[in-house]
């Protein structure tokens, strides 16, 4: 933890001091500047604060929105939502975690991937869906991960 | 299974039709998710007709049948019809299953016990207040968990229940009938957990039930924070952060989370064992030391007709010896010495110190207070000082210490070879085939050698086993005489401040008796008093880590009377520091 991020947490809670009860707010602010709720930010917090890390870390296991690791490069959301479902998406998400080798709400090792499987992205007309980053691709089929997850792994994107 | 009930008909074509188990699902007051789940078993629920025949289940169907045998409850109880209705179900049921948080442990709809029924009446119907007073759907009691109406034989957590669990009941029933009191092994792990070695507490998830007494214990009445609750819903686990065993974590060992546990998910690290081995290896020379206060305790479960402490401590003493021990010692002895010991450094320097008498104390200044640490005394430790006095006495070689504790925190205490709890005290005698209820007529004493003739009598002006000899102590270290009497002023919730003045001088001790308040106390320059003293628990030692669940106060009431009048049986004397630290010295002296 270097001093820009002390810098930021600071600014935080003192952005919040006057709010009651402001954990869950001084944790999404944290994770929206800085990725992820990590373990160091986690202790400085209760540091600061009058919560324990007991409670914090309560809080961030409890909602799916918190990352205790910082995400991967890339995001990967794969749709799991009804018409996903109907049409593979189960199939599509077991795919990815074979050849990734994580479970939603990983991170690869070499930090490049994060997977999440998320309910309706929106378009079932293209199911089954996933979304990487921004970009989105229907229809996908199984056989066809490999070829989308290279595109991003040759440092093209 | 299918194939094998063909080659039955096959074999035995008149045979009766095996009738399936009956299952019947009920609601009480909740949001029906846990029901929901079971209607959203998807292409599962072909199994479950057929291996179950579902005959009430309000949600899904109308038919109603009262003949069942496995009832699954959903909801708490929260009226008198709600009352009169389970108590039919349970008179009906052979199983009966609570089934979610709700019916667990209450949940949610407890939150309304802590209003009035007529408040949260008035919150939710403020325009027909008066319409619904006197209907009887709307005549509620406090909100109860399922289990404190009738009895329950399984539990399913989770908010809502996890599919796969009622699917597990399912098929055990259908392979074993449902009869009253079966027993079956639950072994469907919510979720694995990292485990530590070296904690002397452990949590075992698939017992919990959830019902975070020990939570609000370690972080609302003792403000430790040691464990919380983590992950939700049906994944929910009572855990450290990040998972991290008890002992890298704030924990003070204490031992109040595996008290008050209603379901004995958290259990210390057994030495029964250990003591076993101890006692039947003939080389080494076996030191047991008894902490009354851990029998008066261990009465409650130990098979005895006596109703006085000091009879059941002979028979203990008595077995001890039988089973190879070399010498038996009252800890009490020790808890004195420590006391003159105190005293006397009291006397001699003038810098404040903490009171050494709990290891959990100590544990929190050395964790929570560490600009504090200095001011620790832990050879003053009532462990300690035996340890020191047993080495001297008896040599390092083949010396080998048991100590039946009224705590765990001792556990961790390298120089004790084994430590017995009040709990584990009746099963360790129980492995030992060992009977309490006989009559021995030699060896029923303890051993005097390192034993006071003068004691003390007290720990029972205070509602804390002990807490005035330490003070007391301490004053009479200072003052040699103590003419009037000291004065106690209190300072705020559960603080006292005691002070004494005369020509000697002035003496001045705080006494903190909940140590979730020490922050503000603290926090203060606490160095103007001569001696802090902490509690780590509440009611002291009689409900310490190591006893067994106290249910109400007259329990702590009755082990008080029984140590009360254990010591009564000893003489007590008014000189006894000095006689005390003499001996100390003495035995200090035959090194």
């Amino acid at each position: 933890m270097d001093a820009k991020d002390i810098f930021i947490i600071d600014t935080v809670l003192d952005k919040y001091k006057d709010v009651k009860d402001p954990a869950l707010i001084i944790l999404q602010n944290v994770q929206a500047v800085l990725g992820y709720v990590g373990k160091e930010y986690l202790e400085y917090i209760a540091e600061k604060t009058v919560y324990s890390l007991t409670e914090l870390y309560g809080i961030v296991t409890f909602y799916p929105s918190f990352r205790l690791e910082p995400p991967g490069k890339h995001m990967i959301k794969v749709c799991q939502g009804t018409a996903c479902h109907v049409r593979g998406g189960e199939k599509v998400l077991r795919e990815i975690q074979t050849q990734l080798c994580i479970k939603p709400g990983g991170t690869t090792e070499d930090r490049l991937f994060s997977l999440e499987s998320v309910r309706c992205l929106g378009c079932c007309g293209l199911s089954p869906v996933i979304m990487i980053d921004n970009e989105t691709y229907g229809r996908v089929k199984p056989a066809k991960i490999r070829e989308i997850l290279n595109k991003y792994r040759g440092g093209s994107k | 299974m299918i194939v094998n009930d063909v080659n039955i008909d096959n074999k035995c074509q008149n045979a009766p039709v095996k009738s399936k188990p009956r299952v019947a699902i009920f609601d009480f007051a909740s949001c029906e998710g846990c029901e929901l789940q079971i209607a959203n078993l998807e292409e599962d629920i072909l199994e479950v007709i057929d291996r179950v025949d579902i005959v009430s289940f309000r949600e899904v169907m109308k038919e109603h049948s009262d003949e069942y045998d496995v009832a699954f409850i959903e909801g708490s109880i929260n009226r008198p019809i709600d009352e009169e209705r389970i108590k039919g179900i349970r008179s009906r049921a052979k199983i009966l299953i609570a089934m979610g948080d709700c019916a667990c442990t209450g949940c949610v709809n407890k939150l309304r016990n802590d209003w009035s029924p007529e408040d949260a009446r008035k919150e939710v119907y403020p325009d027909a207040a008066k319409q619904v007073k006197d209907n009887e759907f709307f005549n509620i009691f406090p909100a109860k968990a399922v289990n404190e109406v009738v009895d329950v034989d399984f539990y399913i957590r989770g908010c809502p229940i996890r599919k796969e669990q009622f699917l597990y009941y399912v098929r055990r029933f259908a392979t074993m009938p449902p009869r009253k009191n079966m027993n079956l092994r639950f072994d469907i792990s919510p979720k694995e957990m990292e485990v530590d070695k070296r904690s002397i507490i452990h949590y075992d998830p698939q017992k919990c039930i959830l019902c975070k007494h020990c939570q609000i214990i370690c972080n609302d009445v003792l403000d430790v924070h040691a464990i919380g609750v983590s992950m939700k819903g049906n994944e929910s686990i009572i855990s450290t952060p990040f998972n991290k065993g008890l002992d890298a974590n704030n924990c003070i060992n204490c031992g109040q989370c595996l008290v008050n546990c209603p379901v004995g998910a958290f259990s210390e690290d057994s030495h029964i064992e250990i003591a076993r081995s101890i006692l039947e290896d003939k080389k080494s020379f076996t030191v047991v030391v008894i902490d009354p206060i851990a029998m008066a305790s261990a009465m409650e479960v130990l098979q005895t007709s006596e109703t006085q402490l000091a009879p059941v401590i002979q028979s203990t003493i008595s077995i001890f010896r039988q089973m190879g021990a070399k010498k038996v010692l009252d800890f009490t002895n020790f808890m004195y010495l420590s006391i003159a010991a105190q005293g006397e450094h009291i006397r001699n320097h003038h810098e404040m110190s903490f009171a050494s008498w709990c290891p959990s104390a100590s544990i929190f200044v050395r964790q929570f207070y560490p600009q504090y640490r200095k001011y620790l005394r832990p050879e003053f430790e009532p462990a300690n000082v035996m340890v020191d006095l047993l080495r001297r006495r008896y040599g390092k070689k083949n010396l080998k210490i048991i100590l039946i504790s009224p705590c765990i925190v001792h556990k961790g205490n390298t120089n004790i070879d084994a430590v017995l709890t009040a709990r584990e005290l009746p099963r360790f005698l129980k492995s030992c085939e060992a009977d309490i209820d006989f009559y021995s007529p030699t060896g029923m004493d303890f051993d005097t050698e390192c034993a006071m003739t003068t004691t003390f009598l007290g720990g029972a002006r205070n509602d804390h086993t002990y807490s005035l000899p330490i003070l007391e102590a301490a004053y009479m270290g200072k003052f040699k005489n103590l003419d009037s009497a000291l004065d106690v002023k209190t300072v705020g919730d559960y603080a006292h401040e005691v002070s004494y003045d005369s020509e000697e001088g002035f003496f001045n001790a705080l006494v903190i008796e909940d140590i979730a308040k020490t922050n503000r106390y603290l926090e203060k320059d606490i160095r103007k008093y001569n001696l802090v003293e902490l509690y780590p628990c509440l009611g002291g030692c009689l409900t310490g880590g190591g006893q067994i669940l106290t249910t109400s106060p007259e329990v702590v009431e009755r082990r008080k009377a029984l140590l009360k009048e254990y010591k009564g049986t000893i003489q007590s004397h008014d000189k006894f520091i000095s006689n005390m630290i003499s001996a100390y010295e003495s035995c200090k002296g035959g090194e």
